[in-house]
């Protein structure tokens, strides 16, 4: 087995670094709509996709390019096919903000089958890959679980894109609209973080001994509220509350799995990837509750739109993390590596500067932090403050992964 | 089946407790019997990344300089004034990496093998199969071969072949236990 391919990864990490930067000067450019709380406004609407498809998904699917071969002992099957998929996913995506902001049918209707061919596709060659895996594991079945949902967010999303021009799903559209944002961020994407960090946590955290059954749980549990969600949503109670009792009682299984990493880690210092991890971790913890007193409270629209702003910014920030250790890594690993024994190489860390990481972090977190409070509190002016802050923040993410990446021996 | 003590050196902590053969000559020397023809044949059935322990009633000093010619350092522990038991196992260079962050464990392993002399072999031990230093083994020509001893604890026998015997890296010696 060869050692991780940098292009195919390398590609999803610049396309999904733009999109997050694009997303994070829209949230400046949706403040007014995020202070009153339409979430369902155009503008909110499409730099959600920006952060969910753009951000999110882009780098999930780059991230297992790297991953897979590491973790389940088998890379891609088809490179070809992930970078067609790539161009494919990262076309739709542009064209579905656009279509979404500016309201424009024909670019809409292209982009959702630019988006699920390209999906379908990469589901295609995930499906092959992880038959062929032989290690059947928390990560192949977290994986494996979050492939099946991104294909149910997929669905949703598309009947949701169509209804936009026909209004065909009627009163029940807002059911519609928050069964696929939590199958997308609880079945895709935190499935794929729990699988993921089940093996790169204590990888970076150098923790080893300690209990990792929470994780096996966490998949569990997610699966199978997020199962009952896509099936039974039109159900009372065994569609709804119960999946959100389920999805909350597995987002606590991988925060305790997570604790348990953090708290039997060999290395004391944790770096500012690590920290923005834990932060991310700190802000998903807040969503459990949140999301309690929304679903039982008749909760307000700003109430809500906070809710899901927690929700996207705890898992953006956490793939945000990933990017200090992944990142590094591959370019090490890419030119440094071959040269490893030979002479004297910098270290990971050396290849960035620490100060301006945790500048970045620090600027992530407040940024996210300030969002949630004032959405919650309807504060306008707040909302752009918190979405400058989060944009300084991920701007120098972008320049230190740019400078990272032009590193030479 | 006998496994090493904890305490014991990291190069005798990675042998399989499996590969461990154990001869207990205390008898023989209580009735005055010379024990180095049984002692011998023992060490004959010792795997190639095996140990070999002998029970003695006193230090088989001697045995010391035998053994280390075969290319076996030793641990020797006292359990009672007439009861001592003798650890020979390889003389190899142990690099333990588990509590260093990716990709520090490759950058040091490949560093080490640098000095490593023709046909001596280097383990390190790891939480994990590191995967990236796989391929540049072989594209060294080192011979290696991994055994997945715990959850959490893989050994990778890594060895330098010699410069007369070097083999092409497709056949050489490449075994995956798990």
């Amino acid at each position: 087995m060869s050692g991780p391919p940098l292009r195919l990864p390398g590609e999803h990490f610049v396309a999904g670094t733009l999109f997050l930067l694009i997303g994070a000067i829209g949230v400046i450019y949706a403040a007014p709509a995020l202070a009153m709380g339409v979430y369902a406004s155009p503008v909110v609407v499409g730099v959600t996709h920006l952060f969910t498809l753009g951000w999110l998904t882009t780098s999930l699917m780059g991230a297992l390019y790297q991953f897979l071969p590491v973790a389940l002992g088998q890379s891609i099957a088809s490179e070809r096919v992930a970078h067609a998929t790539f161009v494919l996913h990262v076309g739709a995506v542009s064209m579905l903000v656009v279509a979404l902001v500016r309201g424009n049918g024909i670019v809409l209707y292209a982009s959702l089958l630019t988006l699920t061919v390209g999906i379908t596709c990469f589901l295609a060659n995930l499906g092959v890959t992880l038959h062929r895996a032989e290690r059947r594991d928390v990560t192949w079945w977290a994986i494996c679980c979050a492939a099946v949902f991104l294909g149910a967010t997929m669905v949703l999303g598309a009947a949701l894109g169509i209804n936009l021009r026909t209004g065909f799903l009627g009163g029940v559209q807002p059911l519609a609209l928050g069964t696929h944002l939590h199958i997308a961020l609880a079945g895709w994407v935190l499935l794929v973080m729990v699988g993921v960090s089940h093996r790169l946590l204590p990888m970076f955290l150098l923790s080893h001994g300690g209990r990792e059954y929470f994780a096996r749980y966490a998949v569990a549990l997610i699966a199978s509220g997020a199962g009952l969600l896509a099936v039974l949503h039109h159900v009372a109670i065994i569609g709804r509350e119960v999946p959100a009792v389920l999805i909350g009682a597995g987002v606590i299984a991988f925060l305790l799995q997570a604790r348990e990493f953090y708290r039997k880690r060999h290395r004391r210092k944790l770096d500012a990837g690590l920290r923005l991890a834990a932060g991310a971790l700190g802000l998903l913890a807040v969503g459990v509750p949140l999301a309690a007193f929304v679903l039982t409270n008749p909760a307000s629209l700003r109430l809500r739109t906070a809710y899901v702003v927690v929700l996207v910014l705890a898992c953006s920030l956490f793939v945000a993390a990933h990017y200090y250790k992944i990142v590094p890594f591959l370019i090490w690993n890419r030119h440094f590596g071959p040269l490893a024994g030979t002479r004297s190489l910098p270290s990971v860390a050396d290849l960035y500067s620490q100060p301006m990481a945790n500048a970045a972090a620090a600027l992530l977190m407040l940024g996210a932090v300030t969002l949630i409070v004032t959405v919650a509190s309807g504060l306008e002016i707040g909302v752009r403050i918190g979405g400058v802050l989060f944009a300084t923040g991920a701007a120098i993410e972008a320049a230190q992964m740019t400078g990272i990446a032009r590193r030479r021996p | 089946m006998i496994a090493p003590v904890t305490d014991a050196p990291l190069a005798l902590q990675v042998v399989d407790a499996a590969e461990i053969i154990e001869t207990d000559v205390r008898e023989d020397l209580r009735a005055g019997r010379e024990p180095f023809a049984r002692i011998m044949a023992a060490r004959g059935e010792v795997p190639v990344h095996g140990a070999l322990v002998v029970r003695a009633i006193f230090e088989p000093a001697p045995l010391y300089r035998v053994m280390a010619k075969e290319g076996f350092a030793h641990h020797t522990e006292r359990l009672a004034d007439d009861d001592w038991r003798v650890w020979f196992y390889p003389d190899v260079l142990v690099l333990d990496v588990r509590d260093m962050e990716p990709p520090e464990p490759l950058a040091h392993t490949l560093a080490a093998l640098e000095t490593l002399a023709d046909g001596r072999t280097l383990v390190q031990v790891n939480v994990r199969v590191p995967q990236f230093l796989l391929p540049k083994l072989e594209e060294r020509g080192f011979a290696f071969e991994i055994r997945e001893v715990a959850p959490d604890r893989v050994h990778l026998f890594i060895r330098r072949p010699s410069s007369a015997a070097a083999a092409p890296p497709s056949t050489l010696e490449k075994q995956h236990y798990v």
